[in-house]
């Protein structure tokens, strides 16, 4: 959008007066509510119904203004006071979706960090709204998906996922992803309106055991002035026929106050690929946040509440029960299972709640210094139900629950030459299962207690040198208690080593009590400089220890969406990972670029790997067992961005990984493949307000993969013969088009507009994705129209 | 000032440590449900109704996996060769063979769960017997289960042999077929709950 500011003078001494007018350049109409800021002082004001703004009291010559509407982009003007009287300043807002991906923000975000910062900007966050976390953060190099069917989807970032990339939202650690790769961060990008990555272990003040990155979800603190805005996406799909509609408000006052509320609807049937209907592949999804807090001069403070609840149905055909039917489902071009379209989410599914409330206090001593304290609650409830018989029909066959108290302490001072940041935390986290499931847990009760300190720095002692440093210590101890059938006890020879610990036998089972306590370290050190003009070198280094995952060590039992048995292994040790990466970029002028290989070392790095089969009761399964490897991770990410003119703006990204154990030089399963990124973005002169997006992403054959194929025998033209259960070779590339028509700003009253019209798949090409764990059962989406209405008010 | 806040807050979060690190409530074993741990062929000689066939029990151990931490593919050799029965059986004569399924959680109270299957939802399932031989064959006994579309669960069979023999078969218990029309494992869709091999000797044996 465009804005234009008249402004008229009325000098009266050192008792300055400054009356302007804040109007939207396109419509020639006032804007009301733009916040029009005195840099350098505490005074600001807004503008009223027509466009019109005082500043009253002014002494200081030349004053600097900072002029900002919703969703438009702040406006920087200087005035002289004493020497204008009229004045004009345009902003000429192109719509850029582009730019910040390729480009990551200078600034650092208290992270104190010299690592590259990703970030999503408001377009692409809301472009993504319907598509979670891990579909809107997919748009950065070096990130993929690891999915479980079309609607379960994790980050990955430089092939490592979980556990090893960390999410925070609002400065809470989202305490779920280490339930296991079937598991979707619970998290509604809506209700944020930042979200940064962080491409390794470099944000210390969050967490220290992120080797892969960290996502960083946060709100926008409103500004103190008497307002009500808010905005509504509502988005429609063709396929699955689905309906997403958020909405959040923002109420704020003057003395401070604010209130935010925010929710999400959303409803999509079975999803389509090409040929066929991917049968029960549905979603509901209801979640909902409140924001309450009041920013004084020297304190603040906030009061958040978020629920969010889902149900996913994953695919019917993906119900195998044993070897012999994944053995016809990966011979078989179609799913077993093909219903006609329905809403109804039947077995197997999953259901997911996730409960948060935290309160925050921040004091601010000075300008330069301030201190925060937080604590924050999380429930997580998991439900998975999957196909039974008998009086367990509609019980679900893993009833998980977690709870997890925080509550940290940090202290920021800023120097002129830079800035510190420390802190405190400690948290308590009960992990237990509601019992009556009939099966056994897959993941046992606990209790982890997690307590530590960090203390990070960023130096700026020249103009073109940034430093970064970071450390982070965290103790670590779990109180385990954990069944094991006698049967896995016998196999696996426990009674040598875990004997000790056997508290109680019941059923065929052992009841062992362990305490299993890890002390970690983390510690990070970076260097930015500018090599020569316009082009920047960025050196990183971290060190990463992380403590095994509870799933890691003592996961036990049938994997329902995955169609496999896990084991974990109860003798693992903390995983080390040394990351060295640069960033070589040069950010400035039409044609941009960053270059950023990275090589990574990890010792007792923990895989879950197929390893075998397991006969059970439902037939031969395939088994996945966690085990500690020596590995080399290596790979470069690159971005471009080519500004032609002022309507065309090209970019591209590539990305590669390779991931192998260093032994034996055996390929690491589940690292991406070779991925590249096209995006065209053109607008016609003179029609400003429209604007297309065509993109193309290229996905190579991985071809580095391990052996974990298994063979079983069947009957085939009436014999029977052995085969080959081929779960290790990947699927071939794939290359999928998009479109995405852009129209807006429009307004309509008070209101602004937004309408897009996306096509994903657009050639409705047929693939599936190494990365999804149901490949074997199914090809991924087809053609997918979607209209999107954004409304600003 | 500063100095006084950290170290209340390590007072707090020592405070809050010592008293919290112990989980007091031990969990509940969970029991095992709807669990096939045993199928059970009884099989009659109709032609010689004196001959007595011991009951062939089908177990299936729970934890058979393979558990060295190496990175051999030591599996690939497993063609489920130990799940081989071999059941002899005369020439020209008519069996009737009997399956039944159980659970054997509480060993002491095996539970029939025969009638899970075959009763209360016979629609949901399909036994199958798979082998390809024309000197084998057999039809539903007139007491076998039916489900709702009349159609027979093969859990209740005559078999009829004729010349000596060796036929290998394998028995599915499949759980949601997409359809019950077909000739091969293949054509039936839905997950096998069970599945395990016999291979019929028939020919002239000694009593």
């Amino acid at each position: 959008m465009i804005l234009l500011t008249t402004g008229f003078v009325f000098s009266q001494d050192c008792n300055l007066k400054f009356e302007g007018r804040v109007i939207d350049l396109y419509s020639e109409k006032p804007l009301q509510a733009a916040v029009i800021e005195v840099l350098g002082t505490n005074y600001n004001t807004i503008t009223n119904n027509n466009g019109l703004f005082v500043l009253k009291n002014q002494c200081k010559n030349p004053i600097r203004l900072k002029i900002s509407h919703i969703n438009c982009e702040d406006l920087f003007a200087t005035i002289n006071i004493e020497e204008s009287e009229n004045q004009l300043f345009y902003l000429d807002h192109k719509i850029q979706a582009l730019d910040e991906v390729v480009v990551a923000e200078k600034k650092s975000y208290s992270y104190n960090t010299t690592a590259k910062i990703y970030s999503l900007d408001e377009l692409q966050k809301d472009r993504y709204s319907n598509k979670g976390l891990a579909g809107a953060l997919e748009q950065i190099s070096g990130v993929n998906t690891l999915s479980t069917g079309s609607n379960v989807a994790k980050p990955v970032i430089h092939g490592m996922f979980g556990s090893r990339v960390g999410i925070i939202y609002n400065g809470i650690n989202l305490e779920n992803q280490q339930w296991g790769q079937d598991h979707a961060p619970n998290i509604d990008i809506s209700a944020f309106e930042n979200i940064r990555l962080i491409k390794g272990a470099s944000a210390l003040r969050y967490s220290g055991s992120n080797p892969g990155g960290v996502v960083i979800l946060e709100s926008k603190l409103p500004k103190k002035i008497d307002s009500l805005y808010g905005k509504t996406i509502i988005n429609g799909m063709t396929s699955g026929q689905g309906v997403n509609i958020v909405s959040s408000w923002v109420k704020s006052y003057k003395t401070g106050n604010y209130f935010k509320v925010q929710g999400t609807l959303k409803k999509i049937g079975d999803l389509s690929a090409p040929s066929y209907v991917l049968s029960n592949s549905g979603v509901n999804e209801k979640n909902m946040s409140f924001t309450f807090g009041k920013n004084n001069a020297d304190n603040n403070w906030k009061i958040y509440f978020s629920y969010f609840n889902n149900e996913i149905g994953i695919l019917k055909s993906a119900h195998v029960g044993n070897v012999g039917d994944l053995l016809r489902a990966i011979e078989s071009n179609e799913p077993g299972v093909i219903n006609p379209f329905s809403y109804a989410i039947n077995y197997p599914k999953q259901k997911n709640n996730h409960l948060t409330s935290s309160i925050d206090f921040q004091k601010v001593f000075n300008s330069n210094s301030k201190l925060n304290l937080k604590y924050s609650f999380q429930k997580n409830k998991r439900k998975e139900f999957d196909l039974r018989i008998g009086s367990v029909r509609d019980v679900a066959a893993l009833n998980l629950n977690l709870n997890t108290h925080n509550f940290n302490t940090n202290y920021q001072r800023n120097f002129p030459e830079g800035e510190i940041d420390s802190g405190l935390f400690f948290e308590i986290q009960d992990n237990f299962s509601t019992t009556g499931t009939g099966v056994k847990r897959l993941i046992p009760d606990y209790l982890k207690t997690r307590l530590g300190a960090y203390f990070t720095t960023s130096i700026k002692k020249y103009s073109s040198i940034d430093l970064g440093f970071g450390f982070r210590y965290e103790h670590n101890s779990n109180d385990v208690q954990k069944y094991y059938h006698n049967n896995l006890w016998n196999s696996e020879n426990y009674e040598e080593l875990l004997g000790q610990y056997v508290i109680d036998e019941v059923f065929n089972q052992k009841l062992i009590r362990r305490k299993i306590v890890f002390n970690t370290i983390s510690f990070n050190a970076g260097i930015s400089f500018e090599l020569f003009d316009y082009y920047n070198l960025g050196i990183q280094y971290n060190f990463v220890q992380r403590a095994p995952d509870i799933a890691e060590m003592f996961s036990d039992g049938l994997h329902h969406a995955l169609a496999s048995i896990e084991y974990g292994n109860p003798f693992l040790k903390k995983e080390t990972t040394n990351k060295i990466s640069l960033d070589f970029d040069k950010n400035i002028g039409s044609f941009r670029y960053n270059i950023s290989p990275f090589l990574i070392f990890g010792k007792n790095y923990i895989i879950v790997q197929p390893k075998g089969f397991e006969q059970t009761v439902r037939g031969a399964f395939p088994v996945w067992k966690y085990q500690p490897l020596n590995v080399i991770i290596r790979g470069f990410d690159f971005d471009l961005l080519y500004n032609l003119n002022d309507e065309i703006t090209f970019s591209h990204n590539t990305s590669l990984v390779d991931g192998f154990e260093n032994n034996t030089k055996t390929p690491l399963v589940s690292i991406p493949p070779l991925t590249m990124k096209n995006e065209i973005q053109f607008s016609i002169p003179n029609w400003k307000r429209f604007f297309i997006i065509l993109n193309s992403k290229n996905v190579f054959q991985q071809k580095s993969f391990p052996d974990n194929n298994s063979v079983t025998s069947i009957f085939e033209n009436g014999s029977r013969v052995d085969k080959i259960v081929d779960i290790s070779t990947p699927p071939k590339g794939y290359h999928n088009l998009g479109l995405d028509l852009n129209w807006g700003p429009y307004n309509l009253s008070n209101m602004k507009l937004n309408i897009s019209l996306s096509f994903d798949n657009i050639l409705n090409t047929s693939y599936r994705d190494y990365l999804n764990r149901l490949r074997f059962y199914a090809d991924e989406m087809g053609r997918n129209v979607m209209l999107q209405i954004k409304i600003q008010h | 000032m500063l100095k006084n806040i950290y170290s209340n807050l390590l007072l707090i979060v020592f405070v809050l440590f010592v008293v919290s690190c112990e989980k007091d409530d031990t969990p509940e074993a969970e029991l095992e449900m709807e669990v096939f741990t045993r199928a059970t062929l009884t099989i009659t000689n109709l032609t010689e109704p004196d001959e007595v066939i011991a009951p062939i029990n089908f177990t299936i151990e729970a934890h058979d996996h393979d558990h060295d931490d190496d990175h051999g593919d030591d599996d690939h050799g497993d063609d489920h060769d130990g799940e081989h029965t071999v059941i002899d059986l005369e020439t020209n004569s008519e069996y009737k063979f009997d399956m039944t399924f159980w659970d054997d959680t509480d060993a002491a109270n095996p539970i029939d769960m025969t009638i899970d299957v075959a009763v209360e939802t016979p629609d949901e399932h399909h036994p199958y017997y798979e082998f390809v031989d024309s000197t084998v064959s057999f039809t539903p006994a007139a007491d076998d289960y039916r489900d709702s579309n009349g159609k027979y669960l093969n859990l209740k069979t005559i078999w009829t042999t004729t010349s000596a023999r060796e036929v290998d078969i394998l028995f599915y218990l499949i759980h949601e077929p997409t359809t019950k029309e077909g000739t091969t494992r293949a054509d039936f869709g839905g997950a096998t709950d069970f599945e395990f091999g016999i291979e019929l000797h028939i020919g002239e044996h000694e009593d």
